[in-house]
């Protein structure tokens, strides 16, 4: 559907938002200038009510004639279907098999933590749906294809998926895992688990829940929600459908894209991360882009609660900020800089537009994408979980700089780049180019 | 759950709904989502000419035919009929047999064209089924016995 407007070309990006969940359908207006560049967001509006949507025209109005004599089932057989030659609204399974699979088989580490009773390294991967486990002294050896897991947390009755997050519980070891797409979940497993195992609960959360953090003072955990931007607190032992006991969201927040969650218990203090996309879609025009950010406020903040403090400028360095970790004893904050190919720290105290006191960045760090990060006080050691690469890489806890890992869990052959698919939901190809795009 | 000598599951393996409102692609996703949602489904395929969907359960899966109607009715589409496909056998004595499948057992109320359905006998039927009734009521469209 395109149109044209005064300034350019208008593309109304049809129906690209199915928000699952919410059972909402929206529609992206981008605006363009006459060079077919510099796209600007006009509005994300709502559509019509789902019934009003078609254009209804009850075929089984029409066909009900004897429909106590006709077998629906005949109307799902099996029937080859060609791309030359489909016919619109004819269901068929697809049986001619694809020329070429374009398919990740290694695991990509979207998260790690650490079970310092144990001696265990968990990761969690996004690409085959697992939890992996690893001895924390594991070092994949150079010559290598992959250090095979301990244990994999993996299946259909684990309900992992596209999770986001991993926590082990310091006092029982039980293991927490937050699911980022359809399965709007928080599964918690019995230390042990292993394979195909089921849940011992699942709490139900709200849609795009990216990463908890628990307050283990307090039997609290909190969970950041990319949009709405929100945080939500449950109590520790919550499943089913149990509400949160507070909200922390709304204008006054910052809040926005909210991603990475960290707690500092001795000093009362909540950190959250924002990739700076702003919108209300019930708004038309509302959207507009900030510069990331880190929002810090009260432990105990509830509802619009304002922050206590900002960090955010182009000195900070922050690129679609990931997990975040806490040392208390140093009194720092570690994030996991994705897009940024870094880890960055900050100094608890930090606000405004100011440099990281520490980043671990360059070619020898073994970086790539990383989105999760977990500070090992006991000891005294810094994990990465890197998209991009397959592995996790462990450093001392004063990195700085260009500094090789300690060690690196590798679960792909050393230089394999990941094809970091993680949902996709549609697939274009640039004939010009000669390119095939994948949105993530 | 009981497995029929040489037979695999007994149980409603899948069912398949003659729909009102399902006319673009978008109702059919939404659609298709919520059923997601519920459990034992295994796969879902959607007709858009003939309004129809088609759901498989997984080995084991209960069959909930009031669970289909409130999952399509948060997106304002009805069935208009419901038919299943079940894999079970017949008990009973003429006028009044039942088919039943796994946990579930339906009156037979009629067989294509009068045909006699041996008793106590591995079968797979396909079939229009009165879920409002009380017992559901299954009027047989086509049976094949088991080998």
């Amino acid at each position: 559907m395109r149109g044209r407007s005064a300034t350019g070309i208008t593309l109304l990006l049809a129906l690209i938002a199915i928000t699952l969940g919410m059972g909402r359908f929206s529609t992206a207006l981008l605006d363009f200038d006459s060079a077919g560049n510099s796209g600007r967001l006009v509005s994300i509006e709502p559509l019509s009510e789902i019934g009003d949507m078609c254009l209804w025209e009850p075929v089984s109005a029409r066909q009900i004639t004897s429909p106590e004599t006709t077998n629906l089932f005949d109307a799902f057989e099996d029937k080859p279907v060609f791309a030359g030659s489909q016919d619109s609204g004819v269901t068929a399974d697809i049986v001619r098999p694809p020329v070429r699979n374009i398919l990740d088989t290694d695991p990509i580490y979207s998260a790690v933590t650490v079970d310092t009773r144990l001696n265990e390294v968990y990761l969690q991967d996004p690409n085959t749906w697992s939890i992996r486990v690893f001895d924390r002294t594991e070092n994949t050896p150079a010559a290598a294809a992959r250090s095979e897991a301990k244990r994999v947390i993996g299946g259909p009755k684990t309900d992992v998926q596209f999770n986001s997050c991993v926590y082990v519980d310091p006092k029982n070891g039980d293991i927490y895992s937050v699911e980022n797409d359809i399965g709007d979940s928080i599964v918690v497993f019995a230390n042990k688990a292993n394979g195909d195992a089921e849940p011992m609960r699942k709490l139900n959360v709200t849609h795009r829940a990216y990463a908890m953090a628990v307050d283990e003072d307090n039997d609290e955990f909190y969970v950041s929600i990319q949009y709405p931007p929100q945080v939500a607190i449950y109590r520790k032992e919550a499943s089913g459908n149990e509400k949160p006991k507070r909200l922390i969201q709304g204008e006054s927040t910052r809040l926005s894209d909210s991603h990475g969650i960290a707690i500092d218990a001795k000093n009362k203090l909540l950190f959250v991360n924002n990739w700076g996309n702003i919108s209300d879609y019930r708004t038309p025009g509302s959207g507009r882009f900030e510069l990331p950010s880190i929002t810090i406020y009260p432990l105990n903040a509830d509802g619009d609660a304002p922050p206590v403090r900002v960090i955010q400028g182009p000195k900070t360095q922050l690129n679609w900020p990931g997990a975040m970790a806490i040392d208390p004893d140093r009194a720092e904050l570690y994030v996991a800089n994705d897009m940024g190919q870094s880890i960055i720290v900050f100094h608890e105290t930090d606000k405004g537009d100011l440099q990281p006191a520490r980043v671990i960045k360059g070619s020898k760090t073994g970086l790539s994408y990383p989105t999760g990060v977990f500070v090992d006080t006991k000891n005294k050691e810094l994990w990465a979980a890197n998209l991009g690469n397959s592995s996790a890489t462990a450093y001392p806890l004063s990195a700085s700089g260009d500094t090789p890992p300690l060690r690196t869990i590798r679960s792909a052959p050393k230089g394999k780049v990941s094809l970091r698919f993680g949902k996709t939901q549609a697939v274009a190809y640039d004939s010009k180019r000669e390119e095939i795009l994948v949105p993530n | 759950m009981p497995a029929l000598g040489g037979f695999a599951f007994s149980q409603v393996e899948k069912a398949a709904m003659k729909t009102t409102g399902i006319s673009c692609g978008m109702c059919a996703a939404v659609s298709e989502v919520y059923l997601r949602q519920l459990p034992g489904i295994d796969k879902i395929r959607i007709s858009l000419s003939q309004e129809a969907i088609m759901v498989s359960y997984k080995p084991g899966a209960a069959f909930q035919p009031k669970q289909l109607h409130e999952a399509l009715k948060k997106t304002d589409v009805g069935i208009v009929q419901l038919q299943i496909g079940a894999r079970g056998r017949i008990e009973g004595q003429s006028e009044k047999r039942f088919f039943v499948a796994g946990n579930d057992r339906f009156a037979v109320v009629s067989t294509p064209n009068g045909a006699e359905i041996p008793v106590n006998t591995p079968l797979g039927i396909e079939g229009i089924l009165n879920d409002q009734a009380q017992p559901m009521e299954l009027k047989i469209l086509t049976f094949k016995i088991a080998k």
